[in-house]
């Protein structure tokens, strides 16, 4: 029993962990706070569907194509929320990730209908990657390669930024983006390339969480962007393996929730646990030391 | 700066047009229409149902005008958007009443927005008639309340006694969703079912919108229930389904009428095999009122429709008929309309407020059987 | 001229409103206008207790719904459950609320204010989630109704128009109260920390506790619109206090602009107006209400009023007018741009 709560618990700690991610990249470099990122996410679910249905179902295709329409709808979000806003007070870029974020909810469902779509299952039978059984518990592939590609992502993106030049300047612009600009640095495609890279993450959660559960419609965004948000915070908002494993940790916290308690406690959990630690622990969990100083605020 | 000034005086300028919006338009053909509001919601989390009313709605005002009105009095159609919110309920429904041309309204299509705005409608005497409204309490909010679908008050029960004296299931399970409607009616179910001396070994709410039943399914496989009942709507109970299918979990399942639609199938593919639900109306019901209602919708939208869109086709239907009765010129006897329609085939099944204004149904058990719906058979 | 004639005469703009708004109930008989003006009334005390926290003291307060939200459900079981008359579960439900208020703000605002504004978000959303799950105290999201009307010392609150009343006096006296609160020592306090909290810190300005007292009264004046929403509708469920709601507000700042009186009042009618008027487009109306936040944040962030205290004074009785900046904002002609405090 706890095996499988487990590999409940991770799966959809899982997706947490990608949107957290997501959110951490942009709020890490930007210091801006979005709230359009469910809404890339479910955009990202639904270019995959649309490549799966329409074109091939190839699961690798789908993501790739998703990957690019997030890109672009990320680099559309920069440049409304945050680069013709640059130095206007936070509420302001707030407030348009949240326009934002009624737009494409609005459009999606005017484009796609309000209703819930799903794959054809014979063309889900052909992607299906099979299953394993390890003492009464049978694990998907699916959820393996969930898995893999979310500690994966999180491998390439530590990589990025601690080790790549990009990286770096990625960096350098987040701690201080006067002094980048000063030295050099084209601070407006540093801004561009983090958030449509934080973009990317959502739309890669999108497809993923899409195929897995078959299930796409309008407002998917809404509860999955607000639970990635409270991981963001329990992982100290500016660290990306404290996204993940904080994304992870809270997957497997709701998930024993509903199994010694009730499930409706579940979602309380997460945002109780995201208020307690900006209460007695602002700098997330992993990190002992000293608050990022938080510009702009 | 010049932009900016530019865009201000435009907003200006649309801020003044849109004041002038918000007085009640006088409409000039005012002697040959009359208006019908339909509150429902088009955006949001329900949005899919509200437009299931909206078409099958239109469709019978359609179908009406072109034979000519009701004495040569065209329906008109208002669909107001509530987006699930009870304050905007509330402001339709003020808007509603005070549009003299208004003899009725239709919806809305969940509890809470139904019973905050029927104080509104009672003070104004004009019918509420709602497709899917089930609280118990909202018919007793007033006079002027109806409802087509069965309560969860009748329909719970109902499966409970399916569930325990025929299919004769003592270990019970529930999966529910936590928004006023499936409360009420696993509320029902579970007191019925403990009554008839079944054991309900778990009840699990979820918020809507979640999708990941995983943890829920776990808890409930160990406990080996021998059935487990969904109130949920149809794009929930897929996926549970399908997850269950994952778990290698293939129990009994009993669900509600809120299921029926080709959607349940399309979206559970083989995980929703063998289902049972007890059905206000299915696509292939031999009652002439369903078929005829089939028959229409499939000509004009293309597509079966699901059981939200025929209880709205019945509102529509005895609305229509209640209005042929007693005129189009007072909505204070549109009542009086409602409660003296006899034997009103409707597609799902005969109505009548005979009783009072929650008619008794009659449910037809049906299940899912190599991809479509057929009639249960034991 | 004696000092009362004179007030009186310079506050004649204020008077003339007031008085037409009085007047509405009888030259209207159309129900429904006078239903959309009471929830613009409910709108326009929450936009200006936002107004507090967002516009005043430039914190970014994303959850205010859920003072909203405690207010209306205390309001209601305060009337239902403790017998308490309306009047003093009005002000029991703005204490309850002022006080989960104070437990929000104390530990948050010590800290940078990207913190308290997540915290007020996990707030909305914890309260959502216990209206929606804790069945034996708030019945769920079944939702408390027949909640009963207000009675006011023998004035039992009823028909549209005494609805209608009620709200303007509620309306007038945050107004009112609001005005002599921000021309107070407190008021510029706040000012003062917004344009600069190190300089107002140094000035002498408690700035931690002025923050908390600005946040709890903020609580209050949300708790008692709540009140009235309960006891006007006579029907609650958390749907209505869901996240969305205070995206809502936000968005009625940002239209009206704010750190003034003004700004919030005519965002949030507008945004009250908007919707109704557009009700016809259907499920278009929700692009037109997210278009506008994203154009005016683009193109007038301060909001339609620019941002600036528009006294309803007569001109010849004008006092010097106080020019209220919000902070970096580069939009401000040339001539204007003043060196901040500190700056």
């Amino acid at each position: 029993m706890i095996l499988e709560q487990l590999v409940n618990g991770l799966t959809q700690g899982a997706v947490y962990a990608l949107l957290a991610l997501g959110f951490t990249m942009i709020f890490g470099t930007l210091r801006m706070v979005t709230f359009a990122h469910g809404e890339v996410y479910m955009i990202g679910a639904y270019v995959g569907f649309e490549v799966i249905r329409l074109i091939s179902p190839n699961f690798f295709l789908a993501l790739a194509a998703a990957l690019a329409a997030t890109a672009l709808l990320g680099i559309i979000i920069e440049i409304l929320a945050f680069h013709f806003l640059r130095d206007a007070p936070h509420s302001t870029s707030l407030l348009v990730t949240i326009g934002v974020s009624i737009v494409l909810v609005n459009a999606t469902q005017l484009l796609w209908g309000p209703e819930t779509l799903a794959l054809p299952h014979a063309l889900l039978d052909r992607m299906d990657y099979g299953e394993v059984e390890i003492g009464g518990v049978y694990i998907t592939y699916f959820q393996v390669l969930v898995m893999g590609v979310t500690v994966l992502l999180m491998l390439i993106l530590y990589f990025f930024i601690n080790r790549t030049r990009l990286g770096m300047v990625i960096r350098a612009t987040a701690q201080d983006y006067e002094a980048a600009y000063a030295m050099g640095v084209n601070v407006d495609l540093v801004f561009m390339v983090a958030f449509a890279v934080g973009s990317m993450l959502g739309g890669v959660a999108g497809v993923l969480v899409g195929v897995y559960y078959n299930l796409f419609y309008p407002t998917m965004g809404g509860l999955y962007g607000l639970k990635a948000f409270s991981a963001a915070v329990v992982g100290g908002l500016t660290s990306l393996p404290g996204a993940v494993v904080s994304g992870l940790m809270i997957g497997v916290v709701e998930t024993f929730t509903v199994e010694l308690g009730t499930s409706s406690l579940r979602h309380m959990v997460s945002f109780l646990l995201m208020i307690l630690i900006l209460i007695f622990r602002p700098s997330g969990l992993f990190r002992g030391k000293e608050l990022v100083r938080v510009r702009g605020d | 700066m010049g932009i900016c000034k530019r865009s201000w005086k435009l907003i200006w300028v649309f801020f003044l047009v849109a004041s002038l919006g918000l007085w009640p338009q006088v409409s000039e053909a005012a002697k040959q229409v009359v208006k019908v509001g339909l509150s429902a919601p088009l955006t949001g989390d329900w949005a899919e149902y509200g437009n299931d009313f909206k078409r099958a709605v239109q469709m019978v005002f359609d179908k009406v005008n072109k034979e000519g009105g009701i004495n040569s009095t065209r329906l008109e159609l208002v669909v107001l958007d509530s987006r699930g919110d009870p304050k905007e309920a509330v402001l339709i429904a003020e808007k509603l009443v005070a549009d003299p041309e208004v003899i009725a309204e239709i919806g809305d299509f969940s509890s809470s927005c139904s019973m905050a705005a029927a104080p509104i409608y009672e003070a104004a005497k004009m019918v509420q008639l709602s497709p899917t409204t089930s609280h118990q309490d909202w018919t007793k909010k007033g006079e002027y309340m109806f409802r087509v679908v069965a309560t969860q008050g009748f329909e719970g029960p109902y499966n409970a006694r399916w569930a325990v004296q025929e299919l004769k299931k003592r270990k019970i399970a529930t999966i529910y969703i936590n928004n006023d409607w499936g409360v009420d009616a696993n509320k029902y179910f579970v007191m019925e079912a403990k009554r008839l001396g079944a054991e309900v070994l778990a009840e699990e709410a979820f918020t809507p919108g979640e999708k990941d039943f995983t943890a829920i399914l776990t808890k409930i496989k160990r406990l080996n229930p021998e059935l487990v009942y969904l109130p949920t709507f149809y794009a929930d109970a897929a996926a549970i389904l399908n997850q269950a299918k994952r778990m290698h979990f293939k129990p009994v399942v009993l669900a509600n009428s809120s299921l029926f639609s080709q959607k349940t199938i399309e979206l559970g593919g083989d995980a929703v095999e063998g289902i049972l639900i007890p059905a206000n109306y299915f696509s292939t019901d031999p009652r002439p009122g369903a078929q005829r209602f089939t028959k229409e919708y499939r000509e004009l939208y293309g597509t079966d429709p699901n059981q939200f869109a025929a209880l709205a086709y019945d509102a529509a239907g005895l609305l229509v008929e209640a209005l042929k009765r007693v005129g189009v010129d007072d909505r204070s006897k549109v009542r009086q309309g409602l409660l003296e329609i006899r034997g009103f085939e409707g597609a799902t099944g005969p109505i009548t407020y005979e009783h009072g204004r929650d008619p008794a149904k009659e449910l037809v058990k049906i299940t899912i059987k190599q991809g479509k719906w057929v009639l249960y058979q034991p | 001229m004696p000092k009362p004639v004179r007030e009186l005469l310079a506050n004649s703009p204020c008077l003339a409103i007031l008085i037409g708004l009085i007047l509405v109930p009888q030259i209207v008989s159309n129900l429904y206008v006078l239903q959309v003006m009471s929830f613009m009334g409910i709108y326009v005390m929450l936009a200006l207790s936002l107004n507090l926290l967002n516009g005043y003291l430039g914190l970014l307060s994303i959850g205010h719904a859920a003072f909203y939200g405690i207010g209306a459900y205390s309001s209601a079981k305060l009337v239902m459950e403790a017998g308490f008359p309306f009047l003093a579960a009005m002000l029991g439900a703005g204490a309850v609320s002022g006080f989960f208020g104070y437990f929000i703000a104390r530990p948050t605002l010590r800290l940078s204010g990207i913190y308290m504004t997540l915290a007020t978000l996990g707030f909305n959303m914890v309260l959502f989630l216990v209206l929606q799950n804790w069945m034996s105290f708030t019945n769920g999201p079944l939702g408390i109704m027949n909640i009963p009307g207000p009675v006011i010392l023998g004035w039992k609150v009823d028909s549209r128009a005494d609805y209608y009343y009620l709200m303007i006096i509620l309306v007038v006296l945050t107004l009112v109260s609001m005005r002599r609160l921000m021309n107070s020592r407190f008021g510029r306090a706040l000012v003062a920390i917004r344009e600069n909290e190190l300089a107002a810190e140094a000035a002498g300005v408690h700035t931690t506790r002025y923050k908390v007292q600005a946040f709890v009264l903020s609580s209050f004046y949300a708790g008692v619109a709540g009140s009235f929403y309960a006891h006007f509708v006579k029907f609650i469920s958390p749907d209505s206090f869901y996240i969305y709601e205070s995206f809502v507000l936000l968005a009625m700042l940002a239209l009206g602009g704010q750190g003034n009186l003004i700004g919030p009042v005519v965002g949030a009618c507008c945004l009250i107006v908007i919707p109704e008027v557009f009700r016809f487009l259907q499920e278009y109306r929700m692009f037109v209400y997210g278009g506008i936040l994203v154009v005016m944040m683009l193109f007038r962030r301060q909001g339609i009023l620019g941002g600036r205290d528009y006294s309803l004074r007569l001109p010849w009785f004008q006092e010097k007018p106080r020019q209220v900046y919000l902070r970096g904002d580069k939009f401000l002609p040339e001539e204007e741009q003043t060196p901040s405090l500190g700056g």
